[in-house]
């Protein structure tokens, strides 16, 4: 008995990993609250979520100001980070349980959504002069909208999300002119190379989010694509000459920039297990030159650290010149009305005024957030820094052919490829921590399983390659997404 | 008359026995019956659409480099962890079990504290503290060790160093569970031995250790299997990396099953990988019950 018991037990242990790989978890299933949204003294409840965290603070009060303007509304607001918002979504979907209004969750492509029937139609609940009120780009078939009907609204409008920070006292201490800044790749890994020699430990040359493997993949890409590459933004998949653009001369000697500042040193040690806010709040403490990230960093800094001096450059191109632009997609689709909403008029109220010039206004001026509201950013964007950003991402910035917006029917394709592992992000991880030393063949390799992955997925789906691929794509303009 | 009590009896222990088991049934059985069922789908986890592929998701693992890189890694955390974990929770228990030691209670507590702590808090406390820039490296630099050594970011010491860790966060639960065996050591034959002129070492040797010897086969057992199910201290330190480095069988399964850049994620693959490794540790643990039994038979009495 005492034998099968201990045996028994050990079993049980042992399953307990088994059970980790089921996504009926208690823990998620937890959250759903009660899913009643009316209740019986006539008040409204509305259950919003998001994963929202830099505007949260503002949008507290904006909350509680609009429950003061709508007293029969109730506004249940739940913030999520990442992952954990797609485990709680998707859990609560299942249950029946989604939220009223809940963004669309990471890696998830709205044709997905809509055939699973999460969302409902919202045009019918809007006026025209909200639709109108959008710039032009925002609404696009196949991203936010299907089949002439806006399933989900953009967050913001997208710019690019890659540009270079620099620490202004670092390069005085280096002897590098803080006002001109490197602006070609050897330029850019020789700089990095004399910070850290000056440094000496103190600080190095650039730091990484190399926990962060997507942050990795989108600066391998944007940088891949200013050499010509034409592998298009984080997530999208581009075909060139019928093939994916992942092995291309561009792709490998974007890549080697990384090789080539690891091999100097340039890389801050700790790097290669951050994740970006942490490596965001060391680059402000004095512990590199260098940091590629988005415009998000400015109001955290202004906050957190405001001694610290820093400025911003144009990510550096190829020593021949740039091939390309940095690229970025049109406006990404974030928040809908779900099927289950009883009360889709007070949801779409409450997305008027949370699209309204009043609280665009605050979270433009907090700085980070670009507005996809007519207007707004040219009157509220008040910071120089920002201002800065916001130009300069503008202009060396360049849209690229989203193919889900231009030919919606590849989002069955992207519904049907799964991932290849190692992914470009690990790979750029891999090249930093010294474990991949053959950057060429680590490209030939992933191009190769990609490839095969994608060609099943694209015949899987009935899609034909050439819908993924544009030819007219000048790579140093704007796609123009007229034709 | 019996078999009326008997009867009463039995209801009685199977009402006190009803919420551990409708618990169990909810919280582990049902899970595991789930993940058996998603191991046999293509499903993403976040669609509606499965199919039902059969045994392709295992076919497919045991060809996957990446699943046996994963497998290899839990081993070898296994080897980096659980031999020091047994022998130094057995050290601290045999000085904390020590009645001359003062403090006793105060150090069995020091001891215990980082169980009872938050394994991602350890994670991200202890990032700090072995980063090139942190404590440990400020130690050696002061000892004349001029080159950092990021511990954590290279791929030869990285998972040494994340079992390292595991190894001081759970070397107090190991400790409770020898101090349990060794005051099931009769004191009577202790002290007829001291007696008799035996040293302490003597008693440790001919009496404690045959005594507690058993106990100390389930408690190895119970920390390979722990070892296996590493997954907390590895995420939040590490992620699996520096490029899968520590890429342990649960890490494999998260990222299997959640994440994503391009496609989408894999919870019928995951699951399979997970259902696969749980079949290796049954096994392991079957075998090394047998070996317990074995080691059982010669208890000394």
């Amino acid at each position: 008995m005492k034998k099968l018991l201990s045996l028994g037990l050990a079993a049980a242990m042992a399953v307990g990993l088994a059970a980790c790989g089921s996504s009926d978890g208690s823990s998620s299933a937890a959250t759903g609250e009660n899913s009643s949204s009316g209740s019986s003294d006539g008040t409204i409840t509305l259950r919003i979520m998001d994963s929202s965290d830099s505007t949260q603070e503002r949008r507290k009060v904006f909350n509680e100001e609009f429950m003061q303007r709508h007293p029969e509304i109730k506004v249940e607001y739940t913030m999520l980070s990442g992952d954990q918002l797609t485990q709680t979504l998707t859990t609560a979907i299942k249950n029946g349980d989604a939220p009223d209004l809940f963004c669309l969750p990471g890696g998830v492509k709205l044709s997905t959504a809509v055939s699973e029937g999460w969302y409902q139609p919202m045009t019918s609940y809007l006026s025209q002069e909200f639709i109108d009120s959008f710039t032009p780009g925002s609404l696009n078939e196949g991203v936010t909208t299907l089949d002439g009907e806006i399933y989900v609204l953009p967050e913001s409008a997208n710019i690019v999300n890659s540009l270079v920070y620099y620490n202004r006292d670092i390069f005085e201490e280096c002897g590098l002119d803080p006002d001109n800044p490197p602006q070609t790749w050897s330029e850019f890994v020789e700089a990095c190379r004399i910070i850290t020699e000056k440094g000496n430990g103190k600080y190095y040359g650039i730091i990484e989010s190399g926990g962060a493997a997507q942050r990795l993949e989108i600066e391998l890409r944007s940088f891949a694509n200013i050499a010509g590459a034409k592998c298009n933004y984080y997530g999208v998949m581009s075909v060139v000459d019928g093939k994916n653009p992942f092995a291309s001369d561009a792709m490998k000697s974007a890549l080697d920039i990384y090789a080539q500042l690891a091999a100097d040193g340039s890389i801050h040690p700790d790097s290669i297990n951050l994740d970006a806010p942490s490596a965001r709040a060391m680059f402000a403490q004095g512990q590199a030159g260098f940091l590629i990230q988005g415009s998000w960093c400015i109001p955290t800094w202004r906050a957190e650290n405001p001694d610290f001096n820093f400025d911003v450059m144009a990510l550096p191109v190829p020593d021949d010149g740039a091939k390309g632009g940095n690229p970025y997609t049109g406006a990404q689709p974030w928040m809908g009305i779900s099927a289950t909403c009883e009360h889709p008029e007070a949801a779409a109220l409450y997305l008027t005024e949370l699209y309204g010039t009043d609280y665009q206004s605050k979270i433009v001026s907090d700085g980070g957030f670009v507005s996809c509201i007519e207007g707004v950013n040219e009157s509220a964007m008040t910071d120089d820094m920002m201002l800065k950003y916001y130009n300069l991402a503008m202009e060396t910035g360049k849209l690229s052919p989203d193919p889900l917006a231009l030919n919606p029917e590849t989002a069955e394709v992207y519904s049907k490829v799964t991932e290849v592992t190692p992914n470009l992000g690990q790979i750029v991880q891999g090249v930093m921590a010294g474990s991949i030393t053959d950057t060429s063949e680590a490209l030939d390799t992933f191009s190769a399983n990609t490839q095969t992955e994608w060609d099943r997925a694209m015949s899987e789906a009935g899609v034909d390659a050439s819908k993924f691929e544009f030819p007219d794509w000048d790579p140093m303009v704007d796609y123009d997404y007229s034709k | 008359m019996y078999a009326k009590r008997r009867r009463k009896q039995f209801f009685w222990c199977w009402l006190f026995v009803l919420p551990t088991t409708l618990f169990y049934a909810a919280f582990q059985a049902w899970p595991i019956l789930s993940s058996i069922y998603y191991s046999t789908l293509d499903w993403s986890g976040i669609s509606s659409k499965k199919t039902f592929v059969g045994l392709a998701n295992f076919a497919e693992l045991l060809k996957d480099q990446w699943f046996w890189n994963a497998f290899a890694n839990s081993f070898k955390y296994m080897v980096f962890s659980v031999p020091p974990l047994i022998i130094i929770s057995l050290l601290l228990a045999l000085i904390v079990n020590e009645k001359t030691l003062r403090f006793r209670g105060a150090f069995r507590t020091l001891f215990f504290l980082p169980v009872i702590t938050t394994a991602s808090i350890v994670g991200i406390i202890m990032q700090f503290i072995w980063s090139p820039t942190g404590a440990i490296n400020a130690l050696l630099d002061l000892l004349g060790n001029t080159r950092a050594v990021n511990f954590l970011g290279q791929a030869a010491t990285a998972l040494p160093t994340v079992a390292f860790i595991g190894v001081w966060k759970d070397v107090g639960i190991y400790m409770i569970y020898w101090l349990a065996a060794l005051q099931s050591v009769p004191q009577d034959v202790v002290e007829a031995a001291e007696i008799d002129g035996a040293n302490k070492w003597q008693v440790f040797r001919f009496i404690t250790l045959p005594i507690i010897l058993p106990i100390g086969a389930v408690i190895t057992l119970l920390a390979i299997i722990n070892s296996l199910k590493v997954f907390d201290i590895v995420q939040t330190m590490t992620g699996g990396g520096p490029y899968f480095a520590t890429d342990v069988m649960g890490t494999f399964v998260y990222r299997t099953a959640y994440e994503s850049s391009v496609g989408m994620p894999r919870l019928g693959y995951a699951s399979a990988a997970a259902m696969l490794f749980g079949i290796t540790i049954i096994v392991i643990g079957v075998a090394l019950n047998a070996l317990k039994n074995v080691i059982s038979k010669h208890r000394v009495d």
